[in-house]
């Protein structure tokens, strides 16, 4: 969960006058953060794939209009988080997530599997029992509602200091928290939930 | 509460965000509170779980398709911005013009279709039957067609009541009192006509006998008859007093008055001095009449032969 370090200045600078090696390069770089934000906001491989390529399109459109003063970093997850606010509320208006149930297989990045519900913590070192936790993480967090689901992805999954976040939502560290303890807390009943 | 307000320390616990006197506290509460001690044993676990999930691998290609995706938009935006925006705009331009022919159309239309539902609206009476009411529509037809008729001898005998401050000056008496009248309608958006009661009888003579009688009686005059149609004056004091009796003229159920609704809230929103019977007549006679006999009231009373 380590951050990767930070593209140079000057990728950034000649991504902004239109370089098509330096947007790859910028690409190549935060793949991996991007599809994964999006991932464990949408729960969906697929839609998140897709979600992230036109969260890299738009960067390459809006990244001129980038100004000085505000990080590269910083501005990649606004961006990032809008596109998953907007693909979430056009899929729940389709009901993509009507279908949610205890009973339905969980999709993961080995193809589908069947869920299991217990306690993966009760059972010594099974085969499944990472993918367990995965899975009843990656269901739970669709639970969660879409703002604490935020906070948890940044800081628990990819691993955003408060203070990052806090820039992120324009909120003071103890406000981010409080509410991310109550997230967590929540997050916490809706596992218990479905392990019992 | 104490536990709520220990639990709510359990992240910053965990993460070794609280300062030494707050952990203690903390501590001390757990050592002694074992619903605390599983909470935050359950909280530990979902923040460990949280931590061991692994960032799924971006798949195959991912570049690739997104250079894909910027060529195809290459290729699409000029197609795009002449066969979609354009259409658009010019269908929005017209759906506009559409729109705004259609409400200007419509408008007036219901401007009359409710003109004339306040106009056949009785005034006071009981609802009456299907038959009556055609009676009364055709009536009302009737008397409008009389109306016409009716205004100029009226006008002849009001034409010398006309201040000169409302008159305007055109050739002939009977032009300059219609002219007051239009300017005066133009001016009152509310203008109205005056009483009209309708009479039926199966004797003429004998109920405009007792029509004159009445008149008479309440120191009133017909100030005009045309045809069956009769316009009168009568002191404004004994006006509920002559109704009634008019009214008694005319067989039980089958006398009609019909005032338009507005003539009511005119009359209570009028300023003092400026009587009931003013307004009323603005429409149907000069307006001088009302300056000059203030205490009068002018109805129009239509018999109608059975």
């Amino acid at each position: 969960m380590e951050l990767s370090p930070k593209i140079g200045k000057e990728v950034i600078e000649s991504c902004k006058a239109g370089d098509k090696e330096a947007f790859e390069e910028i690409v190549l770089h935060y793949q991996k953060k991007v599809f994964n934000i999006a991932y464990r906001m949408l729960g969906n491989l697929e839609e998140a794939k897709e979600l992230a390529q036109e969260i890299f399109l738009s960067v390459f459109d809006s990244i001129k209009d980038l100004r000085e003063e505000i990080k590269f970093d910083v501005w990649l997850t606004q961006i990032t988080l809008n596109h998953c606010r907007n693909r979430w509320k056009y899929l729940k208006r389709r009901h993509y997530f009507a279908s949610d149930s205890l009973d339905d297989p969980i999709e993961t990045e080995d193809g589908n599997m069947p869920r299991q519900i217990c306690d993966p913590s009760d059972n010594s070192e099974t085969f499944y029992e990472k993918k367990m936790i995965q899975q009843l993480i990656e269901r739970g967090l669709l639970k969660l509602k879409e703002d604490q689901r935020e906070l948890i992805v940044l800081r628990d999954l990819q691993g955003y200091s408060y203070e990052e976040i806090g820039k992120l939502f324009h909120l003071p560290e103890g406000t981010v928290k409080s509410k991310l303890h109550r997230a967590r807390v929540n997050l916490k009943e809706i596992l218990e939930r479905f392990v019992h | 509460m104490e536990c709520e307000k220990i639990r709510d320390w359990f992240s910053s616990l965990l993460e070794n965000e609280l300062d030494p006197l707050e952990e203690k506290t903390v501590r001390e509460h757990l050592a002694s509170c074992s619903d605390c001690q599983k909470d935050l044993q359950q909280v530990e676990k979902t923040i460990r779980w949280l931590h061991s999930v692994q960032d799924v691998e971006v798949p195959d290609g991912f570049l690739s398709e997104i250079n894909k995706k910027m060529e195809e938009r290459k290729r699409k935006v000029p197609f795009l911005s002449i066969s979609l925006k354009l259409p658009v705009q010019a269908v929005a331009m017209v759906a506009i013009v559409f729109l705004v022919l259609y409400l200007t159309k419509i408008m007036p239309v219901e401007k009359l279709l409710m003109k004339d539902a306040k106009h056949t609206k009785p005034f006071i009476s009981a609802p009456l039957t299907t038959e009556k009411q055609r009676d009364q529509l055709l009536a009302k037809k009737e008397m409008e067609k009389e109306r016409v008729a009716a205004q100029p001898p009226l006008k002849e005998i009001e034409k010398s009541k006309i201040p000169a401050s409302e008159a305007i000056p055109v050739p002939s008496e009977k032009k300059k009192i219609e002219s007051a009248l239009i300017t005066k309608e133009k001016a009152s958006p509310a203008a109205k006509p005056p009483q009209e009661i309708i009479l039926r009888t199966s004797d003429r003579q004998k109920t405009l006998a007792q029509l004159d009688e009445l008149l008479q009686q309440f120191g009133g005059k017909i100030i005009t008859t045309e045809g069956n149609t009769f316009l009168a004056s009568l002191p404004a004091a004994t006006f509920s007093e002559f109704e009634k009796e008019l009214l008694g003229l005319s067989s039980p159920g089958k006398t009609d008055k019909m005032v338009q609704e507005k003539d009511i809230a005119e009359s209570d929103t009028v300023p003092a001095g400026a009587k009931r019977i003013e307004g009323e007549e603005k429409a149907m006679k000069p307006s001088n009449l009302a300056t000059e006999q203030e205490s009068h009231v002018a109805i129009r009373i239509l018999l109608l032969q059975e």
